[in-house]
């Protein structure tokens, strides 16, 4: 189905995002090769120039792929008009083997090319560049994600057809578990919710330790093991929080226990509730998975002061969103229990 | 986010827009062609969108299930007593039968859709029927009485007369008086439309006794249609069942098809632009260099004219945006959309006249937006970074 609106414009953006990530990885393959800080030759002066060409690419990538992501989401909910049986965006995206692994790929996208724009951030607050060599190495990797990605969405499009019959939310969700195409098996409710706040606690927890021993603690070490932790928990809680919130909270959200899905409650007829949801996990993980993963970076030259300060921010702004997100999936349960309803 | 951070973006920003001011007819030229084409995107997208709310609406008063006998591929009369064979499944709440065709007027070369109905489906006879913008529909029993469009009416050249004819196979006339005329919202389905009683459509095609086109089946719970659905197949051999949603979904594919195909065309229309903008915004003068240069030596960073020529790209799109969308509401609401209406609805002689109110959907905003603006923001950003790492030294 590629003769539709939607699916130009995710092409339009599939190009754009192509020929801009291009841009930048043809920078990263000369920095690569020929960059020498301590040269003051015109070649490495040229080279100093790119590599703010490739940043301000790579920020207009993941721009872009922010916007495909949700052009995504949209997308699949306007094929739900078109296609047999299905009736939202899920049934868009199981349409075909294709649907799932492109919608996954363009989200765990986003993180990445946050990751790289985190550490050209850091790398440029050195006098000594000295993250250049590994986030340039990095970007090349981002190439192939963004072929992957590309061509799961092209597979995804020209699979679409709006003869074949696909499945509703209410199948592929169901919490029966024994009928075809169900993505999420029968989950104990209080077990899942128990994990759920209490992986919530420990990262609440972790993070304020985290706060206290960076501001305290001499910038040069730091808490391999606890950052470990923090980052690998950072992300079990995401994959958790979109499992939670697909079979636990939305049933609240749609006051329809039969209704389980993660696209609905972006619509208008729920307040797009979704919206803020999903922004502030995300912000909230990406925060937590950046403190972590550049704890590392403290002890290389010029970085300690510049690292330990983003690391504040980032626990702040986790510390921030995590209640935030919490209290905005917990208010439909809580008002069911406590109102007894709508 | 710490104040000395914003209010440096607010000082670039300030900045930005006072050197739009000084370029300003560079940059109409560059508003100009963005407003147009992403009018043109706008206009697509808000007909598709008008046009479907349209058939959605009018749909509502579509029977549930259709019946039609298949033979040999193709289309024709079912016998009444298959009537009879449905009314024994569960669930189905009432069958009408229905006498249907096209009937060609040599007069001025348009083809009329001409429906026969005793009972219209969800109403009570006697009781004014809301599809109706005045008059009321033929009774059962009644010979000669018929509703038309306006659109119709028009083109009979009916006047304030109220009878009209229309020919039978063997030429002889048959004469119909118009007791009623169609609403206005109706018109994407009833601009050319006839409609009487059975008897007459019966009389008027030739149609033997004991036949009709198709059966409107009625079901008490929506829930059941499918099932329904199944059953009539099986209880009736060759037939085709149309379910409403079916009927909906098929609008809505040709619709967004058509659309689609209509954005493809366009975007070719995108590439120039895009072509232009980077032309545009790679061709800087010596004053635009020396003023770069100026700003180096003040202690300007290369950050921070990237920044301001995105703050300058990025007034310039939200602008053209914002006209671009505004045109196209004004194009779609005001002029029925009178550029793309033709590729939507295609070229009869009867017109549907419609009212087309677009509802403001956040998606379409989005999908217009990525459409054009990213590209645009895209194909500025290599000339931006050429003009920010001009040496000061090497221009002034």
């Amino acid at each position: 189905m590629l003769l539709n609106s939607w699916a130009i414009a995710l092409l339009v953006s599939a190009a754009a995002a192509f020929f801009l990530l291009g841009g930048a990885i043809r920078t990263a393959i000369r920095v690569l090769f020929s960059w020498a800080p301590e040269q003051d030759t015109a070649v490495q002066i040229a080279l100093e120039n790119e590599t703010w060409l490739a940043a301000l690419l790579v920020r207009y990538g993941m721009v872009l792929q922010l916007a495909s992501l949700l052009l995504l989401v949209l997308a699949a909910d306007s094929f739900s008009h078109i296609l047999i049986g299905a009736m939202c965006a899920t049934g868009a995206f199981v349409a075909n083997d294709y649907g799932m692994p492109a919608l996954i790929f363009k989200l765990f996208g986003v993180f990445f090319y946050g990751f790289w724009l985190v550490l050209h951030r850091l790398d440029i607050r050195s006098e000594f560049l000295p993250l250049t060599r590994i986030k340039f190495a990095y970007l090349l990797l981002l190439g192939p994600l963004l072929c992957a990605d590309i061509t799961l969405l092209v597979l995804y499009l020209i699979n679409l057809k709006p003869d074949i019959i696909t499945s509703c939310c209410g199948v592929v969700f169901a919490a029966g578990g024994a009928e075809d195409g169900n993505l999420l098996g029968p989950l104990p409710t209080p077990f899942v919710m128990l994990l759920f706040y209490s992986t919530a606690a420990a990262l609440v927890l972790l993070a304020l330790f985290l706060q206290r021993s960076n501001r305290t603690a001499d910038p040069m070490g730091g808490m391999p093991v606890a950052n470990f932790f923090f980052g690998t928990i950072c992300l079990f809680f995401f994959i958790l929080s979109l499992v939670v919130i697909t079979v636990v909270i939305s049933p609240y959200i749609y006051a329809l226990p039969s209704h389980r899905c993660p696209f609905d409650f972006l619509r208008v007829e729920y307040y797009c509730v979704g919206y803020p949801i999903y922004l502030t996990l995300m912000l909230a993980t990406f925060a937590g998975i950046s403190c972590a993963a550049t704890s590392f970076l403290q002890k290389l030259p010029g970085l300690a002061i510049p690292v330990c300060r983003f690391r504040q921010n980032c626990l702040r702004v986790f510390l921030l969103l995590l209640p935030v997100f919490l209290a905005l999936v917990s208010w439909f349960p809580i008002n069911y229990v406590v109102k007894g309803g709508e | 986010m710490d104040a000395p951070y914003i209010g440096r973006l607010l000082n670039i920003l300030d900045y930005a827009l006072s050197s739009l001011r000084r370029k300003l007819l560079k940059n109409f030229g560059v508003f100009t062609v963005f407003s147009v084409v992403i009018f043109l995107f706008s206009s697509f997208q808000l007909t598709s969108r008008a046009l479907t709310e349209i058939a959605r609406q009018t749909l509502t008063t579509a029977p549930d299930i259709t019946v039609q006998q298949m033979s040999a591929g193709r289309q024709s009369s079912i016998p009444l007593a298959a009537k009879e064979q449905l009314a024994a499944i569960f669930g189905i709440k009432k069958i009408d039968a229905r006498i249907w065709g096209y009937y060609f007027d040599e007069s001025n070369g348009a083809n009329y859709t001409v429906i026969g109905m005793d009972t219209m489906p969800d109403h009570a006879p006697g009781s004014p029927w809301p599809g109706l913008s005045e008059g009321r529909l033929p009774t059962a029993g009644e010979t000669g009485k018929a509703v038309i469009s306006a659109e119709m009416r028009r083109q009979l050249q009916l006047g304030e007369r109220k009878f009209f004819s229309l020919f039978r196979p063997d030429l002889s006339l048959a004469s119909f008086e118009t007791v009623g005329i169609f609403s206005k919202d109706s018109d994407l389905v009833t601009a050319d439309l006839i409609l009487m009683t059975m008897g007459d459509a019966r009389n008027l095609f030739a149609i033997p006794d004991g036949l009709a086109t198709d059966l409107l089946v009625q079901v008490g719970n929506p829930l059941e249609i499918d099932t329904i659905t199944g059953k009539i197949r099986d209880k009736l051999a060759g037939v085709r069942v149309i379910t409403r949603a079916q009927i909906q979904k098929t609008y809505e594919v040709v619709f967004s098809w058509r659309s689609g195909l209509g954005t493809i065309c366009l975007l070719t229309a995108l590439v120039s632009f895009v072509i232009l903008a980077w032309d545009k915004a790679s061709g800087l003068s010596q004053s635009e260099l020396r003023e770069v240069g100026i700003l180096k030596i003040l202690g300007w960073q290369t950050g921070d004219i990237m920044l301001l020529r995105f703050f300058e790209s990025a007034t310039v799109a939200l602008f053209a945006f914002l006209t671009g969308w505004l045109l196209a509401w004004v194009h779609v609401g005001y002029f029925a959309g009178a550029l793309f209406r033709p590729i939507f609805l295609g070229w009869s002689v009867l017109r549907p006249d419609l009212a087309m109110v677009p509802p403001l959907v956040f998606s379409d905003v989005l999908l217009v937006f990525s459409i054009s603006v990213l590209p645009y923001l895209c194909a500025t950003a290599v000339p931006a970074w050429r003009a920010a790492v001009v040496r000061a030294d090497s221009v002034l």
